[in-house]
């Protein structure tokens, strides 16, 4: 999965990637962070366990607010599990930050597999930066899903997904220019996946 | 009409100088069309309207910006600055001391801050004596031990004025050290030369005595050493104030991208033709207008303190008051032109502000060009990406930007 490295590119700096941990940075929770955006994106999970004993908890149920998980007080995150996409997927992450490795304006990410005629049979759109919680944007992924990914395709995905976003604002970014930014970068991730879908490269 | 030519028809030519500015100061000296020339001309080298023209046939917005700078430097002479209305005067004062081992130390009101102050000193005061540079230490910071300065570090004064009072004080103790050892030797001190702390009779290299030996006939073993009428101990003072301020200047250009979609500019390549006289350090010299133009960058396009409606700050941590970092910076190609101040002891000129002066406006000439197609001219600063982006869809939509 060559996108986590891709991924873990945009976090912080040298000495902050040194000393974080992927486990840590999930159950931390920043919105604007990358590694809970690629575990939504890989549908993978965690693994928890406390006082009344193990479970796991999906991407999709994780994240519930800005730096706040559904993690219980008594629980710790004791490991993550990522399950292999299919040979073939295409995978990207891009970002928008005012300095590199300053927190995310617009982290887009986006898996994508086709199937022998070319048409998506997997869509997977995650979105951070943009909420107070990084989601998957499953409306948008169902709107692709069976379509071939013309450029036409991906920019009304991108379009549906800068229409449904409710954009947090900021000096940095303001609510239109989120939701603009998140047009952009949702269509980047998206022909990006799509190439390397073509391309047979993760 | 290029703009390289409205600039062309109105630099005074180098014989032209002293310029006079209108008011108070003169520019001292300047080849500025060569500064000009010097810089297009690596710019046509490494190949950057090639990148604009392959970059353009591909749909991305690549510009070229240039901007020219001049900084009055060497604050300053009394004079002008009293006439300003400054309360302070413009002298720097320095003492050059040579103990009886023969050992030198340099007096200085001056403060460094890390411009590396201590280290021309050194060069300064080794070169202006003829001993190794090992052999010089600086003392600074407390007025207890150091000479008063008339203005203090600041206006570019530390190299033109600090090292100018040095330079003068090395003269006259040079010459102290000269007649010392032309005693010792029995020798006329026109006939000698100091080269590495050692003074010989010009042609005859084996006939020398030490910087320890004119030590020592200066301030222990006095009697049929020290020539009559010459006054024990080896010290010079020197109060310096300038005639003139000292004009630096310099022609920068920048290569930078535009994304269209997000605003975002990326500084891709920078090239300065740098001309600040002498240049005692070029290391040195490199590392302050490195400084300078990360700054100039800052503020082009990161740094601001943003106010809401109502007046409160929000910009409150460095979060949020964004400095640019190594992974903003493009690479920094600094071209050295040296013309020489023609009032200043060693044609010393400052260069505190070179990197800074040009940077901003270099940053929206570079921005204007690489959207010259849509007619975009940025106004204000810092150029945040949010900005940007409204400024190219007025463009884009027929308006007038700004």
């Amino acid at each position: 999965m060559p996108v986590l490295a891709e991924a873990l590119r945009h976090v912080g700096h040298v000495t902050i990637r040194n000393r974080g941990t992927i486990g840590g940075s999930l159950a931390h929770a920043d919105p604007a962070a990358e590694l809970p955006v690629a575990l939504l994106a890989l549908d993978g999970k965690v693994v928890v366990q406390g006082s009344a004993g193990t479970r796991a908890i999906g991407a999709g149920d994780l994240f519930v607010g800005p730096m706040t998980t559904a993690l219980e007080p008594t629980e710790i995150l004791t490991s993550v599990r990522i399950p292999r996409p299919d040979a073939g997927t295409g995978a990207s992450i891009v970002e928008l930050a005012r300095r590199h490795g300053d927190f995310a304006i617009v982290i887009a990410m986006a898996l994508v597999h086709l199937d022998g005629n070319g048409r998506c049979d997997m869509v997977r759109i995650a979105l951070g930066g943009v909420e107070g919680a990084p989601a998957r944007m499953e409306a948008a992924e169902s709107g692709l899903l069976g379509a071939e990914p013309s450029g036409a395709a991906i920019e009304a995905a991108a379009d549906a997904v800068a229409a449904g976003v409710d954009p947090i604002g900021d000096i940095h970014a303001s609510e239109s220019y989120r939701r603009d930014m998140t047009r952009v970068f949702v269509k980047r991730a998206l022909a990006q996946a799509v190439e390397r879908a073509k391309g047979g490269v993760a | 009409m290029d703009p390289h030519e409205v600039r062309r028809k109105n630099f005074p030519a180098p014989d032209e100088f002293p310029f006079f500015s209108g008011v108070a100061f003169w520019y001292d000296s300047g080849r500025y069309e060569d500064a000009l020339d010097s810089t297009l001309a690596r710019v046509e080298e490494l190949g950057w309207r090639q990148m604009q023209a392959d970059a353009r046939a591909e749909g991305r917005s690549v510009g070229i910006g240039y901007s020219f700078h001049v900084e009055p430097s060497a604050y300053g002479p009394s004079r002008i600055l009293n006439l300003v209305g400054l309360q302070h005067s413009g002298f720097d004062e320095a003492v050059v001391r040579i103990d009886p081992m023969g050992k030198v130390t340099v007096y200085s009101g001056q403060i460094n801050m890390g411009q590396g102050t201590h280290t021309i000193y050194c060069q300064i005061a080794a070169d202006g004596l003829g001993v190794p540079i090992d052999d010089v230490k600086v003392v600074t910071g407390d007025t207890d031990s150091c000479p008063y300065t008339g203005y203090g570090t600041g206006g570019s004064r530390a190299a033109p004025l600090g090292g100018g009072a040095i330079i003068r004080a090395t003269v006259r103790l040079k010459e102290k050290i000269l007649r010392i050892a032309a005693e010792l030797m029995e020798a006329s001190p026109e006939d000698l030369v100091i080269d590495s702390g050692i003074i010989s009779v010009k042609g005859s290299p084996d006939q020398n005595v030490s910087m320890q030996d004119i030590g020592d006939a200066a301030y222990r073993r006095l009697n049929e050493r020290l020539p009559v009428n010459e006054t024990p101990t080896l010290e010079e003072t020197d109060v310096y104030d300038p005639e003139n301020m000292a004009t630096s200047f310099g022609c920068a250009a920048l290569l930078v991208e535009v994304d269209r979609e997000t605003g975002v500019v990326k500084l891709l390549d920078f090239v300065q033709t740098d001309d600040c006289g002498t240049v005692i350090n070029p290391m040195l010299v490199d590392g302050q207008l490195a400084g300078g133009f990360t700054q100039a960058f800052g503020g082009a396009l990161f740094e601001e303190l943003v106010y809401d409606d109502e007046g409160q700050l929000q910009t409150t941590s460095f979060m949020d008051y964004l400095i640019p970092t190594a992974m903003e910076i493009p690479r920094f190609e600094v071209i050295h032109q040296e013309t020489p101040s023609p009032h200043v002891p060693g044609g010393i000129k400052g260069v505190g502000e070179s990197g800074t002066i040009a940077g901003v406006s270099l940053v929206g000439s570079a921005i204007d060009d690489a959207l010259s197609d849509i007619g975009v001219t940025v106004k204000r600063f810092p150029m945040t990406p949010m900005r940007l982006l409204d400024l190219i869809r007025e463009a884009e939509n027929g308006e007038v930007s700004q």
